[in-house]
């Protein structure tokens, strides 16, 4: 048997480890959030080799020495423990993930795994000039060879120092997108900090397993769709859910990073998502701000990718099909989306508006925002989604049967979001904020946003 | 002497709110589920999708020919496939780039690198073949 796909495994937590313990400071939250943060600090070195030029593993090694100091300073700073940090927390987060994991069992076959995570995987594992070349070529146009590095960083870092295999890449892919799942649920479990520890932590599985919800090959198939959305909604559910949005930062701003890193549609909603967060956090516009260090992030690579000559079929246009109307676009557009995340939408608006019209006390005493911030952030990215589609080069028909099952997942992420923060509301007892559900964990102390001992 | 009971409002919105918001998020489970059902019957059974085995099959075949008979570093030109064109330009370019090769379009190359179909001999056996031929 090869042992390669295992000791891929292996290094991606090994590497990404003392950043996340440093993070969290909870060795089996770390743990999960490990191959997160391997897969970030690949993508560093992914760029600084594109930047500086030289072979991939001498940036990899100079990158994951460079983490491991940065979180020996983290660690020196004081701190506290994340929250819901024991290992039978991680086991309650982790395990319910697994079964449709055995996804992982299918062949590695999804087309876009292979024309573009994996292609581009294998010229960063090249070296400089052969990724340089590559992503400037016209013959690789077809690639979009501008998307953000991040869910081919790994692969690549692992294929730099061993014989390329797609069974690795999937495994590897895989492992990092759990690991923004797992996230996830974390963050949900946070975010209902004061609700009864048995409706907080179904809620917070389901929203995790909402990751599978429109796409079954989503985690395991080689495919950045569902890591980006994972993290961006984790992102959103510490900074928009939260009531205390910028008091642990690190966590939010690194999934966020993930988000605009992973695929361009995830920086068109970090994006998003900054600019809500500003409004919301504007009595603190220092603090603030650095929600916009992950949209800067993503605006590099952009401009990197524009330098190296990288082509965009959104923005290049292309052999799309012009005649159908506007009209028409739209029409079919509308449909699709119905079809994909119209039930589920209708329902969780339903929800929310009766939320809002008679729970908004006992909402509030469970610690929670108001839901219209997430309900921002989804709009904002539906209206993204649907001006993309009018305005892009392609057959309607066409692009909207290969792609909307999956560039809808955020929509439903944040949907149920929604909906777990209301249904956690509806199941909260009384309205009073000293009520006494049952916790599975001592009640985080009510510190300001400028706490400077929290670090996760 | 009968008694009339006045439902608070708040708790008739609990209870909808409660039933719409768990049915909404039990359909958005219902893809994890699925997926569980497939990954076991996908794990008892390798050919429980035998079209995503058998390209998964040819790419592997392909890729052992090519690192076989086509040097790192090489320049190499693709031939369109007769079947699935595209498919196999794009699968071509990504062997190629795994093996440090440098797909052109026109003139200078080293290599042309094709794909033939052959039958199978068993469902999960290739149905493709590697084409090279070294330009001189």
């Amino acid at each position: 048997m090869d042992a390669t796909p295992l000791l891929a495994v292996l290094a991606l937590l090994v590497a990404g480890f003392p950043l996340a313990f440093a993070i969290l400071r909870s060795p089996f939250l770390a743990l999960l959030l490990a191959p997160l943060v391997a897969a970030l600090l690949s993508t560093v070195a992914v760029v600084l080799m594109l930047v500086v030029g030289g072979p991939l593993p001498f940036w990899i090694a100079l990158v994951v020495a460079a983490g491991a100091v940065g979180a020996w300073w983290l660690l020196r700073r004081p701190g506290e423990p994340a929250p819901y940090g024991r290992w039978s927390h991680a086991l309650l987060i982790a395990l319910p993930l697994l079964p449709p994991c055995l996804m992982i069992f299918e062949p590695a076959h999804q087309w876009d795994a292979h024309s573009i995570w994996w292609l581009h995987a294998g010229y960063f594992a090249n070296g400089s000039e052969y990724a340089r070349a590559t992503i400037g070529s016209p013959a690789f146009v077809f690639s979009h060879t501008d998307y953000p590095p991040l869910a081919s960083a790994p692969a690549a870092a692992v294929w730099s120092v061993v014989e390329p295999d797609f069974r690795t890449a999937q495994i590897v892919g895989a492992l990092v997108t759990v690991s923004a799942v797992a996230m996830l649920v974390y963050l949900v479990r946070r975010a209902l900090g004061r609700v009864s520890a048995r409706v907080a932590w179904a809620l917070a599985i389901a929203v995790g397993l909402a990751t599978w919800s429109s796409v079954p090959y989503a985690v395991t198939g080689g495919l950045a769709d569902a890591l980006w959305s994972a993290a961006f909604a984790g992102a959103v559910v510490a900074l928009l859910l939260s009531a205390e949005p910028l008091r642990r930062p690190l966590l939010p701003l690194l999934l966020l990073t993930v988000a605009a890193l992973s695929k361009n549609e995830g920086l068109i909603a970090a994006a998003g998502l900054a600019v809500l967060v500003t409004v919301r956090a504007r009595a603190d516009l220092r603090r603030a701000a650095l929600v916009w260090l992950p949209v800067l992030a993503g605006g590099a690579w952009a401009v990197l990718a524009r330098l190296l000559d990288a082509q965009s079929d959104i923005t290049n246009g292309g052999s799309g099909d012009r005649s159908v109307a506007m009209v028409e676009r739209f029409q079919f557009t509308i449909a699709a989306l119905w079809d994909v995340v119209g039930p589920v939408l209708a329902g969780a608006a339903v929800v929310a508006l009766l939320g809002t019209l008679f729970l908004r006390g006992r909402r509030r005493a469970a610690g929670l925002a108001a839901d219209g911030w997430v309900w921002a952030a989804n709009g904002y990215y539906l209206a993204v989604l649907v001006g993309t589609y009018l305005s892009g080069p392609n057959d309607i028909e066409w692009w909207l049967a290969t792609s909307v099952h999956r560039v809808t997942l955020p929509v439903l992420l944040l949907a149920a979001v929604s909906l777990a923060g209301w249904v956690a509301v509806a199941f909260g007892g009384d309205s009073r904020a000293d009520s006494q559900p049952v916790l599975d964990q001592p009640r985080e102390p009510a510190l300001t946003s400028a706490t400077p001992t929290a670090t996760g | 002497m009968t008694t009339t009971t006045y439902r608070n409002p708040t708790t008739i919105a609990r209870i909808v709110v409660a039933l719409v918001g768990v049915g909404c998020l039990l359909l958005t489970v219902q893809g994890a589920v699925q997926a569980t059902g497939r990954g076991a019957a996908l794990m008892s059974d390798r050919e429980h999708d035998l079209p995503a085995l058998q390209h998964q099959v040819d790419l592997e075949t392909l890729w052992g020919q090519f690192v076989e008979q086509v040097p790192t570093g090489s320049r190499i030109s693709l031939t369109p496939a007769r079947a699935n064109r595209d498919l196999w330009r794009q699968r071509l370019s990504e062997l190629a780039v795994l093996h440090g090769c440098v797909v052109v379009e026109g003139a200078p190359r080293d290599y042309t690198v094709g794909v033939a179909s052959v039958q199978r001999k068993r469902p999960t056996s290739a149905g493709v073949r590697l084409v090279v031929r070294k330009v001189d």
